[in-house]
């Protein structure tokens, strides 16, 4: 009886499962290919447009367009693209936002496979070091909204604008402190490394520990070196030598005395016992604490936690930022811009680009900026910054005192240099073997890259 | 018999205590997961173990809010099962051929197989041949991607276990006239029971949880699962614990419920084995 | 007899979808390894054995491939150990059997981002683990679990090893289910204890299912991934790094070319050790 039902029920969900996928795949094939080739539905309407005689009056395609979004879903995005759909009711709009681990990966195999999405949300350093703009991107800046840009050098790669930015310039990066710590003990703003150091003696001796390391996050073990090492290569041609193989980073002493500073933190016993074990999550609650005077942070410390209100408010009143001071009065370092790119391969390039000029309206850009407040990227939009943004604003950006940062200046992709400055603050490397390394990779990266001189 | 019965009892129920309360040890993270669930952002993110001090449905609703759940969960079920009938029919019938018929073609075909447990799945060449076969961004690509990929370790456990199925069986079947479908279907499969039971589980949750292959190749969120839009909620600088919980736990619900329901099958295979007996 | 009763024809669809859609582009990736296939460059050139060559040059590739061992044979050996006897005490007469299965088999369907981020913070030198050690006045071991050199590969293997053993014990219990019981029962009759069931009796009826679970647990370890990736990004520097999290770094890096070849390397040294851990235990098996 039993063999007899299950030799019947098999087959029979077999039929039913078959019948099913094929419907689906069915559809999916009418939906695929209105979404892949948008051109062939247009022919089709344009074809029924034609039909009834006269009318030669254009009817919209219908289009989607998609975009790649790396960072959590964000109210603007939704709103923005309501406010773009309501005035143009034939598109529609895919955001996918994937693991963010994989972003690159995911980026370039689509490249490879061409089937990239119309935008993505990328920065600008990386797309220009990774991704080969000219040859995968649509230059932009023609277009009326480069044309309003704050500060577009920050922009540009290779002299040209691929994207349409979302902050002037990248976040400031330097070193967030206490500031009732500061005024309590009454510390001066270290304009250079003996007073920063004097300053975490006389912490130290108070039973406050100077620094906060949470040297678990590579992003983070790196921002010592990564505002200082530039500090010592401006106004100079280092960079350019080391990117054109005439130079090597083991040779410039400065380089080493840099990440000595950084290691010496540990060494001195001025840093956290857990440093290397500390996720950036903890940087937060640890610099409000009270017990760490200072952390190797940027201008985004409350935006990074923003999730909870609390804790963002009192960061944005209760901290401040100065440059890192690897040499004397240094100018704060910046980050890299984000900004959506445009692929060379859309089938909507002309939709999108209206997007984009749509997005960077101001009153499209300010919903953006009240939900992230950044250095606004357009000169007629303004931006409410919070405290802590507009501290570094009045005593850095508006004076002009600010530089790019190490990893903008080098040629090639960063990420193996974030694992060896961990293994330094571990205590597997010197400084010395750890630029000695990053010799060696420069080197690899660069060959593949087939950049002129390697 | 109850003389045994009442001699088990005691030490029965020594080893019950001390597997439950391993159990639970076992249980603290995923504790931390369900509970955080209904906790608030800020509690959420202190990772402790403390009950909520308020029990919030909240994270539940705005998943149900800002995802598309009933697409998605058709999506996974379509996808799932569609695989898993195919794996289990294409993997049960290859791996009786590959035992029975111990010849070297079948030898070669088995390393084949396992070979497929070792290697990697290589995007782009294989996006490139969906691409030929213009089915790239499809469900029906996701599906026989899931087939394929499943295939070595269906035929691995398939092949170990109908090694234990003595061949007289089936040449019993032979002598009484049936042909090689009907053994299959009438002697082996129900032997089979408990692993077909136990590859359902394995694929099921496997397939389920899986985002590599809609992220390479279903390039229309439309067509995503589940498990994808959990990055909504996570990224590298900005993470909801509570809502990301709270969507873990759906996602999970159908994977534990296909388990327990499976785990009946696995235990009435012992009927069909006291039978063969 | 054969042809007629075990027909090819069984594994036509199996073997065809697998051709196609799996080992073809599986090769076709390989032959990429002996180029300098990279993201900068469009063209692509052959260029032989250099990339294997940069391989041995590598100094940090003998600390992966030093963790990848060691990995796996830990996890393979603490994986099967406790999934076979989680099965054992789940296949007796419990009343919460099934209630016992479904909460050792939770921590495999669990994603590996949070276990990433549970973890992470149960393993913190000030985290649950480390409490409840010095609460119990073990506070000597109370390490730096992940961020210490010696010990990280360690918590690794053990955190995988609580995410794995629900599969095995899944596995192992599907073959227990499968002995009939009149043979435990004879045997008992027989005057043996539990443990000379076990290793008489039991386990050279599930020697199968010990094969695939080792074998499996096996291509597991060296194929590791997510475990190390989300729980410590194959940090602190290049401490905990595997081979995959290497294949990983180079793939971002845009070095494909590279990669793929140690793809390749991974792939041919997992091969060769399942094929001799597979004659070694299909001789077991025989024995038994």
């Amino acid at each position: 009886m039993k063999t007899r039902f299950n030799r019947l029920f098999l087959p029979v969900l077999l039929v039913i499962l078959l019948a099913f996928t094929s419907a689906c795949g069915s559809a999916e094939k009418k939906t695929d290919s209105s979404n892949s080739s948008s051109s062939a539905e247009t022919k089709a309407t344009e074809k029924a447009v034609e039909k009834p005689t006269e009318k030669p009056a254009e009817k919209p395609k219908n289009t989607t367009i998609t975009m790649m979004w790396n960072s959590t879903k964000k109210e603007y995005v939704d709103y923005i693209i309501n406010q773009y759909k309501s005035k143009n009711p034939n598109v529609q709009f895919d955001v996918q936002i994937t693991d963010v681990n994989q972003y690159d990966n995911i980026i370039s195999t689509r490249i490879a496979t061409k089937n990239l999405t119309d935008l993505i949300m990328h920065n600008v350093v990386d797309v220009a070091k990774k991704y080969a703009a000219e040859r995968n991107f649509v230059d932009l800046s023609d277009q009326p909204f480069a044309q309003r840009l704050a500060a577009p050098e920050f922009s540009k790669i290779r002299g040209k604008i691929y994207c349409m930015p979302f902050s002037a310039s990248g976040p400031a990066l330097g070193i967030l402190y206490n500031k009732k710590i500061f005024s309590d003990l009454q510390l001066p703003i270290p304009k250079n490394y003996d007073e920063l150091i004097s300053s975490c003696e006389k912490m130290k001796q108070k039973g406050i520990t100077p620094f906060y390391f949470a040297n678990k996050a590579g992003w983070c073990a790196q921002l010592w070196p990564l505002t200082t090492l530039c500090e010592f290569t401006k106004g100079t041609d280092i960079m350019d030598k080391i990117n054109m193989n005439k130079l090597k980073h083991k040779d410039v002493p400065e380089f080493e005395k840099a990440l000595q500073m950084g290691l010496d933190f540990v060494k001195k016993g001025y840093a956290n016992k857990d440093q290397m074990s500390a996720d950036w999550e903890s940087i937060g609650p640890a610099i409000l604490s009270g017990k760490y005077g200072m952390v190797a942070f940027g201008s985004f410390a409350a935006g990074a936690f923003s999730a909870n209100k609390e804790v963002a408010d009192r960061i944005a009143k209760e901290t401040a930022l100065f440059a890192s001071p690897g040499v004397e009065d240094p100018d704060m370092a910046m980050g890299s811009v984000q900004g959506l790119f445009l692929w060379n391969g859309s089938k909507n390039v002309d939709e999108v680009k209206k997007f984009l000029e749509f997005w960077s309206q101001p009153e499209n850009m300010s919903v953006e900026y009240k939900e992230e407040p950044l250095f606004s990227a357009f000169k007629d939009v303004k931006v409410e910054l919070d405290a802590l943004q507009n501290d570094v604003y009045d005593k850095y950006i508006s004076k002009g005192k600010i530089m790019s940062q190490y990893n903008d200046q080098i040629a090639v992709d960063v990420t193996e240099l974030l694992k060896l400055y961990q293994d330094m603050y571990a205590g597997a490397k010197t400084p010395k073997q750890v630029l000695e390394a990053w010799d060696k990779k420069v080197e690899e990266l660069a060959k593949a890259a087939k950049l002129p001189d390697w | 018999m109850a003389d045994s019965k009442a001699n088990k009892k005691l030490p029965m129920s020594f080893l019950e205590l001390l597997m439950i309360v391993i159990g639970i040890i076992f249980l603290i993270p995923i504790l931390v997961v369900i509970f955080g669930s209904f906790k608030t952002q800020l509690e959420a993110g202190m990772y402790s173990l403390f009950f909520p001090t308020k029990w919030q449905f909240d994270n539940y609703f705005t998943v149900f809010k800002k995802i598309n759940v009933v697409r998605t969960f058709l999506n996974n079920t379509i996808m799932t099962t569609a695989s898993i009938v195919f794996i289990i029919i294409f993997s049960s019938a290859a791996s009786f051929t590959i035992v029975r018929r111990n010849n070297s073609l079948m030898n070669l075909t088995f390393k084949v197989f396992i070979s497929g447990l070792v290697a990697s799945l290589m995007y782009i060449p294989t996006i490139r041949v969906f691409q030929a076969m213009h089915l790239m961004n499809t469900r029906t690509a996701a599906i026989i991607l899931y087939i394929a990929l499943s295939l070595p370790f269906a035929v691995f456990l398939f092949t170990g276990f109908i090694k234990s199925i003595p061949r007289e069986l089936d040449e019993a079947a032979f002598v009484d006239g049936c042909s090689s479908l009907q053994t299959f279907f009438g002697i082996i499969v129900p032997l089979l029971k408990p692993v077909i039971f136990t590859e359902i589980i394995i694929a099921f949750m496997w397939i389920w949880n899986d985002i590599q292959i809609p992220m390479f190749f279903l390039n229309d969120s439309k067509k995503w699962t589940m498990p994808m839009f959990i990055y909504n909620f996570v990224s590298l600088y900005e993470r909801e614990w509570n809502v990301v919980y709270a969507y873990l736990v759906l996602i999970s619900v159908p994977v534990v419920m296909v388990f327990v329901a499976a785990q009946k099958y696995i235990v009435s295979g012992i009927m069909a084995g006291a039978v063969k007996g | 007899m054969d042809r007629n009763y075990y027909p090819y024809y069984f594994t036509y669809p199996a073997v065809i979808l697998f051709l196609l859609i799996f080992v073809t582009p599986t090769l076709i990736g390989f032959g990429y390894a002996f180029t300098d296939w990279n993201i900068y460059n469009p063209e692509i050139n052959f260029v032989g054995f250099e990339n294997f060559k940069k391989i041995l040059d590598n100094d940090n590739l003998q600390l992966c491939i030093r963790n990848t061992v060691f990995f796996a044979l830990f996890t393979c050996i603490g994986r099967n150990i406790i999934g076979l006897l989680l099965a054992l005490a789940l296949c007796s007469r419990l009343k919460t059997k099934v209630a016992l299965r479904t909460i050792f088999y939770l921590p495999v369907i669990l994603s590996y981002i949070v276990v990433g981020v549970v973890f992470t913070m149960v393993l913190h030198p000030e985290g649950i683990l480390n409490t409840i050690l010095s609460a119990v006045g073990l506070e000597f071991m109370a390490l730096q679990w992940l961020a210490d050199r010696n010990v990280v590969m360690f918590t690794v293997s053990i955190v995988d090893i609580w995410k794995g053993a629900g599969f095995h014990m899944v596995i192992f219990i599907a073959a227990l289910m499968s002995i009939p019981h009149e043979y435990s029962e004879a045997s008992k009759i027989d005057g043996a204890n539990a443990v000379q069931q076990f290793f008489k009796i039991k386990l050279p009826l599930i020697m199968q299912s010990v094969t695939i679970n080792i074998i499996l647990s096996l291509i597991a370890g060296f194929k590791v991934f997510e475990q190390v990736y989300l729980l410590t990004n194959g940090g602190p520097g290049y401490a905990s790094s595997v081979m995959n999290t290497v294949v990983f770094q180079m793939l971002g890096e845009g070095t494909w070319g590279m990669g793929t070849a140690i793809n390749l390397v991974l792939f041919i040294v997992i091969a060769v050790v399942t094929l001799i851990a597979l004659a070694y235990l299909k001789r077991k098996e025989i024995e038994i």
